[in-house]
């Protein structure tokens, strides 16, 4: 038996969602800081673009994941979105999904499939 | 010096054209959202596709932007399409609402035919006639459309559970509705 994260299992999260919750955990962040970041911390494997980045913003504000910071009073400044607590926890139980995942994949033998071997 | 001078401000001058008419298009297609999301994050995605582009022409001049393009209305397509799409699960007759429907409007007329029967078996005859295409097409059709529209479009989880219970519900009530046309024919 394994260790849940303490909250019921949730859907599989979307790639651009999970990455975007993985910035915030960091530090909060500003639309294009998180674009550059987001295609850095996965070696240029997920490259979202402003649309469909706004798309997994608008999905996670409305589930309660992340929140808008407040702006100063200049007009210039950009938004900054960050993680709440929910939107941890949600991280959280995705993490622990995908980690159960790859322990399940690793006791069928899989990191030979990785190698490219048949 | 005059004409290194100019030659700056040519450059700044077809910079800023190489940047805005970009910025100028994502605008328009920022426009084309639907208004939920244009008055929740419009103005802050104009502002990141314009930092982006801005970035893209710093570090690889005009080509780059060129190049960029079909990624940009490849990606802005795509992501009207998904707003279109949750807008519409969300809205008041998304997937879920409408195979309820179906499945109220196809109980409705098999009770109705059931209820004609029991005084006059012709009525329930010629009822049969007349609701037969139109309860296929509500029991299979609507969810059916519901559901692929929802489906293959774009996989959302958030909805998927929900509409394949009202999906199932329709089906449950489709097969149920078969049998009482089987028993009413025997």
């Amino acid at each position: 038996m394994h260790d849940s994260p303490g909250k019921p299992l949730q859907k599989p999260m979307g790639h651009v969602e999970l990455q975007i919750l993985l910035v915030l955990s960091r530090h909060p962040c500003h639309g294009y800081e998180l674009m550059s970041e987001i295609g850095r911390s996965s070696a240029g494997l997920i490259e979202p673009g402003p649309g469909t980045l706004y798309v997994a913003l608008r999905r996670l504000a409305a589930g309660g994941a992340i929140s808008e910071l407040e702006r100063s009073a200049d007009r210039r400044s950009r938004r900054r979105y960050r993680i709440t607590s929910s939107g941890r926890a949600s991280l959280r139980a995705e993490l622990w999904r995908l980690e159960r995942l790859l322990r399940q994949a690793k006791e069928a033998g899989w990191p030979r499939g990785l190698a490219g071997s048949s | 010096m005059a004409s290194r001078t100019r030659r700056q401000l040519m450059n700044s001058e077809d910079r800023k054209r190489a940047v805005s008419f970009p910025v100028a298009v994502v605008t328009r297609l920022v426009r084309l959202y639907p208004a939920r999301t244009r008055a929740q994050f419009g103005d802050d995605l104009i502002a990141t596709a314009a930092e982006f582009i801005a970035y893209t022409e710093k570090r690889g001049g005009q080509r780059a932007v060129l190049r960029l393009w079909p990624r940009l209305l490849a990606d802005f397509g795509a992501a009207l399409v998904s707003e279109y799409r949750d807008a519409w699960c969300e809205s008041r007759f998304g997937p879920e609402r409408l195979a309820y429907l179906s499945l109220a409007i196809a109980l409705s007329v098999w009770i109705l035919i059931l209820a004609a029967s029991a005084f006059d078996s012709r009525w329930a005859a010629s009822l049969l006639d007349a609701c037969l295409p139109l309860t296929i097409a509500l029991a299979f059709g609507l969810p059916a459309a519901a559901y692929l529209a929802s489906h293959v479009v774009r996989v959302d989880r958030n909805s998927r559970s929900s509409t394949t219970t009202s999906l199932r519900l329709s089906a449950a009530a489709t097969v149920g509705s078969w049998s009482v046309l089987a028993c009413h024919i025997a």
